[in-house]
């Protein structure tokens, strides 16, 4: 009832808003307006009368009339009496058609041309004007060239207007490209636009709109679909990887079902590790903002239970065949619409829609195969053996059964690889695609199914699969004044596969068998038994199912109204299956115990919106008003199951003969209004203006609500024909400025009250009497407000060559304060913190360069390259009682916020020439600890695309490279180096007692049982293998070749393309010890290879 | 409604709708509680969660607040002995305040304190709770308060009078007064004796009822010197028909006469049985009695039979006997042998020595339990000395009583001492100052309060 009663209020309020007096012309003589002015002169007080009433007046600007200064005081009479009252003393004439007002010298009756008055003639035009497809199209802007007056063109797609013969009218619609019509003669003319071959001239979607990389005042980098459906990717955010600057994809691991997550410039808060607020961008699919009511988007499906993919999220149940194109918005102009949740950029997903015309039905189906690309050379038995040895024989120890089994009681001629062992198998992948749409004026739909599967490079049977279909209606009413849009989208993933990280497996000694000569388990207490490992199971169902419906109505031609609504389920099912004979039982009982989640998460959005586009003079305005109302509930049950008397149900709670039990129960609620105004004049000088109000539940009374306001502002300077005659190669050029306010309010809910929780008798808790206590929760803080994010750009696009070569640079800073950490309480406080906002500062600075380039257009042969290159840094900037801050000693003033003690490195300076233990420089970075800050971060990344079309073949190379600094070392672990695990060939180059030790990597080898390992605890918090690791990487290659037309249309077929793709085909790299450059330390990402064929009839 | 009307009043249109828009907004995103959480006004409203919630007061000492307390009041006086490093400190009483300490006793007993004050505060501001049940809860949580009081100020002198229910502020307090502390204690003890029922609230000695407030009541008073409120309020208890010596086999069980006031353990999980109890045969237990504590015990004293655990040459505290996980003993806080030693020091302060209802008939019903002798007392300073002898080897282990006692205690030499600077002097020699008598606060606790100071004796840092 309160939520109706919302949404009825915004309406009228828009419609109060934007609802001019009788608005429509056919009564606009009867239109009251208030005149009252004291010798003003005639041509002011027209100018009042052409805003009050919405009218153009015409007349010829010689006459001397116009200047007189006349009285005239009249209040609320109609626009008539007025013109009649104030022409008619000065033998005035007028005539009002349409919006036009002519005004004529009443004593040159019935004049034509030849007049006293030079003006022309004016006749009404009616026009029509067309898609590219043949449909009537709405929205249109039609300009006289001579006054750079005009209208807009109606839902129907239809115009009028009055003008001289031979006047040229300028056509421009977003998507199209310009067109312009001279009268002659003809009433009536019908327009059909073409589609634009300028990239400046796409379509961008923007938050509540869509623009062109012309017009708009915003930044925002789109990959569409064509460049999508290149990737045999299963996540469609893999398929923005590298190809868009400022925005990275930050992708945990390599195996299906990963949860995938973009970052967008960079953290604006205290980063994932310890802050208390998340830097997840907003996604938005379809116009639906989509919400959680967890504070990070990642942790949505999955709760409490993890595979070895980690946690998953919604992104990767979308079929990225289904969808059209992905923009990410990035400075304060295109993100401060979203205002309190726009702060770490806004991912918009489309997804496709029918197009009116013929039914395109489309198959594709393909099939591949993944492996990983490349493995850490490492020692074989005799190397490894060797090392072992030495290292026992530098501290004079006797190796025996119990400190080196390795040298004592195994085979010194087996050599196994588990590298290839656990990762070297195929992960076969296969998918199929069906879609039929199409429509005509009225229905449009598109509708597709999918099916996904995919396997992992490790033994046994691993797969993920995924099932899906999406439905998209859009229905028009006859007379085009109201559309409905409906949509549907739905799937199912499915996971079988390991529970654990097998990471620290793959360096096991060379001589280790894991599996006995009688079949059992090989166990020793220094590692895992990989084999072993492999039972422990991941089972996960994770469901997603998004509904929306679009309701538009257009009552006038300038106004739109529109309603979106939409329901979400994202439900996850999913356990961790743990056998007894998993365990290590060195390492305690052998124990079996599942892990059970079931966590459902639904949500709801409202969005009313109202759009009134109008021109005045030569500039035209479109003015948004909107509100947003949505809601998530995320619930969790979570069982935990042990005593299982046998381990062949140990998929079931019921057979578990001890049950612990929790649940969570997280609400968010949130609502807004918005407004945006832009102003295009001459469609030279843009203006945009965005004003949010934001209501969260996420804090405390007095600080529910919050206004953000930011302003863009741009000058096509290649309109400007002075600029233009002297840079005759310049065809593009704009010059853009915005600055804005955003916020972000992704902390955890209920942070403002303090409430009492229930605990169901575990045994961390274990009641009183026979009763469950109550107990109080963490301190709460009623003051806690929103994190404020303000971003500054400046940005240049220019266009050369008719547009053949595009460049987009910009810089910009965005600053992030009021973060959100815990503030940690003296023990008196009976509790150790209080969530709070600091006087706290996180800087990110950068530059973007994107250029893309048509080498090559002829009728057989085109050549297409895009590059995109980002420049970062990140920096605390300040951090006012830091010392009270929790994890106070992670964070430093002046070094990036993701700096904290793991970063502070020893500088290791090779290995001592006496000793042969580990020496480090004298640095003074931290007093006494001769630790220094080491770099991290990603200072530099970008990619670039080439596209070659010859007749019918299509080749793609996508190459993605970039500068990170992390480790450079996947073996580097505690165990000391000359312990019980393998090295990577590297190690070859030690120190060794009485040779030759110059130019030597490692130190002098150690058993790991001696007194010496101790004095190796620096040396694995040094920077010895840890550094830049710049990569390039070839990340997709596509080969297609569309059938010649001839050949298939004797089958009913409309196109048959075959493909090859791979993805990942070729690392090139400076670090030879990391499996994958980019998630060093995880299961890498594949080399895919994937044949395929695409039929469309 | 005409356009044209809502083209004339569209400004107050315009205002009115926003108005009403961020009203509906604001009304929107305020929540209900969350599921499974309630806010303090739900819980103290009614009978069972409010109850549920100050039992929840009971469980604070369950965990790890209780055996600390034993253990490092234990080893800071003559009882009790380790080779774990992180306990040493205490043992040579050289605690520094830099290094986190295990289980600490400060931070717990605030946490606790911090509960206490949220269960009075809703108590209080109960409307609709039944008047009997909200007054023995709420003398429940005074007296719960106060226990957590009268440990900080044992252990740590005056500490600050944390009472409000906002943690910010009471984190940035000062140090009260040692004498404005005991104020608060006295106040929420005599306001909970007044509140509670004279019967246990439920079939157990696990919760508090007015004997239990008596109890405590005579042992603030002893140690604030106040004889004969103290003498008074043990009377009280002693009188009452309910309350027995027992079998000292049987001391420590639920069933137990003599428990004045227990806290419930759920099975096999007593915490002082991890501490106290060889994990092993051969392993010895985290803290141990010292090898010179037997000696203290009189021949044919069965208390050493009973409560002292022998394994090889190592003695252990032996009152609680299950560490299998099976235990089913509570963990005892006040005991009806206690209340007597607590009245005979109070008439031995006020010159009863000696005769019927004297210093010496109490000492000698404790010791007739034990099976020893009875003495004859003729002097105050002996009748001081057999005392603190009797409360050495009845009370050891169960509760810092030795170590509290040494620090209260006048010396025998000089009254300018207290029994700690003897008697632990005595032992450990050059370690041992007179500022060792109170632990230090820890420095982290006072760089996020820069009002706190130090206790002397400690570096600040």
């Amino acid at each position: 009832m309160r939520l109706t009663a919302f949404v009825v209020l915004c309406f009228s309020f828009f419609i109060t808003m934007l609802i001019p007096p009788s608005g429509h012309a056919q009564g606009r003589g009867e239109l009251l307006i208030d005149v009252n002015f004291k010798q003003t002169s005639l041509k002011t007080i027209l100018k009042d009368i052409e805003r009050k009433a919405n009218v153009i007046v015409m007349y010829e600007s010689t006459d001397l009339r116009m200047n007189d200064k006349v009285d005239i005081s009249l209040k609320r009479k109609p626009l008539a009496a007025v013109l009649d009252t104030l022409l008619g003393k000065q033998n005035l004439k007028w005539t009002l058609r349409n919006n036009t007002v002519r005004i004529e010298d009443a004593s040159y009756k019935n004049q034509s041309s030849g007049s006293l008055f030079s003006m022309p003639a004016l006749i009404p035009v009616s026009g029509i004007i067309y898609d590219p497809e043949g449909q009537p199209l709405g929205g249109v802007t039609i300009i006289v060239k001579s006054t750079g007056k005009g209208t807009i063109s109606g839902p129907d797609g239809r115009f009028e207007l009055e003008l001289a013969q031979g006047e040229e009218l300028l056509i421009s619609s977003i998507g199209c490209a310009d067109q312009k019509v001279v009268i002659q003669n003809g009433n009536t003319v019908k327009i059909r636009m073409v589609r634009t071959i300028s990239k400046l001239d796409e379509i961008q979607v923007m938050g509540y709109g869509s623009t062109t990389r012309r017009l708009g005042t915003g930044t925002i980098s789109s990959v569409k679909t064509e460049e999508i459906d290149k990737q045999p990717v299963g996540n469609v955010i893999s398929a923005i990887d590298g190809r868009m600057s400022g925005v990275q994809v930050v992708q945990p691991n390599g195996l299906p079902g990963a949860g995938l997550m973009v970052q967008v410039r960079g953290d604006n808060t205290l980063g994932p590790n310890f802050g208390f607020s998340a830097s997840d961008p907003l996604y938005v699919i379809d116009g639906i903002p989509q919400i959680t009511a967890y504070r990070s988007y990642d942790t949505r499906l999955t709760i409490g239970v993890y595979g070895m993919n980690g946690a998953s999220n919604l992104l990767s149940n979308l079929n990225p065949k289904d969808i059209l194109q992905i923009d990410v918005l990035k400075d304060a102009d295109a993100t401060a619409i979203y205002g309190a949740r726009g702060a770490n950029g806004v991912v918009l997903i489309t997804t496709k829609k029918g197009q009116p015309g013929r039914i395109r039905f489309n198959v594709d189906l393909n099939t591949g195969v993944g492996s990983i690309e490349r493995f850490i050379p490492l020692l074989n038995t005799a190397q490894y053996l060797d090392l072992r040895k030495e290292a026992f024989a530098n501290e004079g120890i006797t190796p025996d059964a119990n400190n080196a089994p390795d040298l004592v009681s195994w085979s010194a001629n087996v050599d196994n690889d588990f590298q290839r062992m656990i990762f070297g198998g195929k992960a076969k992948q296969s998918n199929a695609n069906i879609s039929i749409s199409g429509g005509n004026d009225f229905v449009r739909y598109y509708a597709g199914l999918n099916y996904r599967k995919e396997g992992t490079v490790m033994p046994g049977y691993n797969a993920v699969k995924r099932i899906g279909g999406l439905l998209n209606l859009d229905i028009t009413s006859t007379n085009r004044k109201f559309d409905v849009q409906f949509s549907v989208n739905y799937s199912n993933e499915q996971s079988d596969i390991p529970s654990v990280n097998f990471q620290s497996m793959l360096f096991m000694p060379p001589n280790y068998e894991p599996v006995n000569p009688d079949g059992s388990y090989n166990w020793n207490p220094n590692f895992n038994n990989p084999l072993a490992s492999l039972k422990a199971r991941y089972e996960a169902e994770n469901m997603l199912l998004n509904t929306a419906v679009t309701l538009s109505y257009r009552p006038l031609n300038r106004l739109t109204l529109k309603l979106l609504s939409s329901y979400s389920l994202h439900r996850s099912d999913n356990s961790t299956q743990n056998p007894a004979e998993s365990f290590n039982p060195f390492y305690g009982p052998q124990v079996a115990y599942t892990t059970f989640a079931y966590s459902p998460t639904t949500s709801y959005t409202i969005e009313p919106q109202a759009v009134y586009r109008f021109r005045t003079g030569a500039g035209e305005f479109t003015a948004l008003a909107g509100g947003t109302v949505s809601s998530a509930l995320s619930k969790s049950t979570i069982l935990y199951g042990s005593d299982y008397a046998y381990g062949s149900l140990l998929n079931t709670i019921s057979s578990a003969g001890t049950v612990f039990a929790s649940d969570l129960y997280n609400k968010y609620n949130y609502a807004s209004g918005f407004a945006r105004i832009t102003y295009n004049l001459n469609r030279k000088y843009l203006l945009n203006l965005n004003y949010r109000k934001d209501a969260s539940s996420r804090f405390g009374p007095n600080h529910k609500l919050a206004g953000f306001a930011s302003v863009g502002a741009a000058w096509i300077f290649s309109s400007e024909a002075g600029i233009m005659k002297s840079l005759p190669v310049l065809s593009f050029g704009k010059l853009k400025v915005s600055y804005g306010t955003t916020g972000n309010d992704r902390v955890d809910n209920y942070l403002y009250e303090m409430y009492y929780n229930t605990y169901n008798g575990s045994y961390f808790s274990p009641g009183y009497e026979g009763i469950n206590t109550l107990g109080p929760g963490i301190s709460a803080n009623p003051a806690l407000a929103w994190e404020i994010t303000r971003k500054a750009e400046l940005s240049l696009d220019l266009g050369f060559l008719k547009d053949r070569i595009l460049l987009h640079g910009n810089i910009y800073r965005n600053r992030s304060s009021n973060i959100i950490n815990a503030e940690l309480l003296s023990g008196q406080a009976g509790t150790t913190f209080v969530t709070t906002n600091f006087d706290a500062v996180v800087q990110n600075k950068g530059l973007e360069l994107e250029l893309t380039t048509r080498n090559i257009q002829t009728r057989d042969v085109s050549w297409t390259t895009s590059l995109n290159i980002s420049l970062t840094k990140n920096t605390l900037i300040r951090f006012n009682n830091i010392e009270n801050a929790d994890a106070s000693s992670r964070y430093i003033v002046g070094a990036p916020v993701n700096v904290y003690l793991d970063y502070y490195k020893y500088s290791y300076a090779g290995p001592d020439p006496v000793t042969g233990v580990p020496g480090f420089k004298n640095l003074d970075d931290v007093p006494g600890a001769d630790r220094y800050v080491v770099g991290i971060g990603t200072p530099y990344y970008g990619g670039l695309n080439n596209t070659i079309t010859f007749r019918n073949f299509t080749l793609d190379v996508f190459i993605k490279f970039q500068n990170r600094r992390g480790k450079q070392n996947d073996l580097l672990t505690r165990v000391p180096f000359g312990g019980m695990s393998n090295q990577n060939i590297s190690a070859l180059s030690r120190y060794r007692p009485g040779k030759d030790n110059e130019d030597v990597v490692w130190p002098l080898a150690v058993s790991g049982v001696g007194p010496l390992t101790s004095v190796y605890s620096n040396f694995y918090n040094s920077d010895f293998a840890y550094g830049n690791i710049p990569y390039l990487k070839i990340k997709n290659v596509n080969l297609s070749y569309d059938i010649p037309a001839r050949l298939i249309n004797k089958a009913g077929m409309n196109s048959v393309k075959i493909y090859l793709q791979s993805q990942n085909l070729f690392t090139l790299a400076k670090q030879k010890y990391v499996m994958d450059p980019e998630m060093p330390g995880a299961y890498p990402s594949l080399r895919t290879f994937v044949f395929g064929i695409n039929c469309s009839l | 409604m005409s356009m044209d009307l809502i083209y004339k009043y569209r400004t107050r249109l315009i205002v009115g709708t926003w108005m009403l828009a961020l009203c509906a907004c604001r009304k929107f995103v305020t929540l209900n509680d969350p599921q499974g959480q309630l806010t303090s006004g739900r819980v103290f409203n009614d009978k069972g969660s409010a109850t549920a919630a100050v039992l929840g007061l009971y469980t604070n000492y369950i965990d790890y607040t209780f055996p600390v307390m034993c253990k490092t009041g234990g080893l800071a006086s003559d009882e009790l002995f380790t080779t774990n490093p992180e306990l040493t400190p205490y043992l040579s009483n050289e605690i520094l305040p830099s290094i986190a300490l295990p289980g600490d006793t400060w931070a717990q007993e605030f946490a606790h304190i911090r509960e206490c004050n949220l269960a009075i505060n809703g108590l209080e501001n109960a409307t609709s709770l039944d008047i009997d049940i909200k007054n023995q809860l709420l003398g429940e949580a005074k007296f719960l308060r106060a226990f957590g009081f009268f440990n900080l100020l044992n252990f740590y002198g005056g500490v600050p009078l944390t009472l409000s229910i906002n943690d910010i502020e009471n984190a940035s307090l000062p140090r009260a007064s040692e004498q404005d502390v005991w104020k608060q204690i006295f106040k929420d003890l005599v306001e909970a004796k007044e509140l509670v029922a004279v019967e246990y609230p439920s079939a157990e000695r696990a919760r508090i009822n007015k004997s239990a407030v008596a109890a405590f009541l005579a042992r603030a008073y002893l140690y604030h010197n106040e004889w004969e409120n103290a003498e008074d309020e043990a009377t009280e208890v002693i009188e009452q028909n309910s309350y027995s010596l027992e079998d000292l086999s049987r001391v420590f069980t639920p069933q137990s006469k003599e428990t004045i006031l227990q806290i419930y353990i759920q099975q096999g999980i007593n915490p002082l049985v991890f501490d106290y109890l060889p994990p092993a045969p051969g392993f010895a237990p985290a803290v141990y009695l010292r090898n010179d504590f037997k000696a203290a015990f009189e021949p044919g004293d069965l208390r050493k039979d009973n409560w002292v655990g022998t394994d090889g040459s190592l003695s252990f505290v032996h009152k609680y006997k299950n560490n299998d996980y099976t235990s089913t003993e509570y963990l005892l806080l006040f005991r009806l042998a206690e209340t007597y030693l607590i009245r005979a020091e109070a008439r031995a302060q006020r010159d009863h020595i000696t005769g019927l209802n004297s210093a010496e008939s109490d000492i000698n019903t404790v010791r007739s339990r034990s099976n020893l002798k009875n003495i004859t007392i003729t002097d105050k300073k002996a009748a001081l000395i057999a005392i603190e002898q009797e409360r050495k080897v009845e009370l050891f282990g169960e509760y810092p009583h030795r170590w509290f006692d040494l620090k209260r205690m006048k010396g025998l030499t000089s009254l300018s001492q207290t029994r700690a600077d003897e008697v632990v002097a005595a032992l450990k020699g050059a370690t041992w100052q007179p500022t060792d008598k109170l632990f230090p606060i820890k420095s982290e606790d006072i760089r996020l309060n820069p009002q706190l100071k130090q206790n002397d004796g400690y570096p600040n840092q």
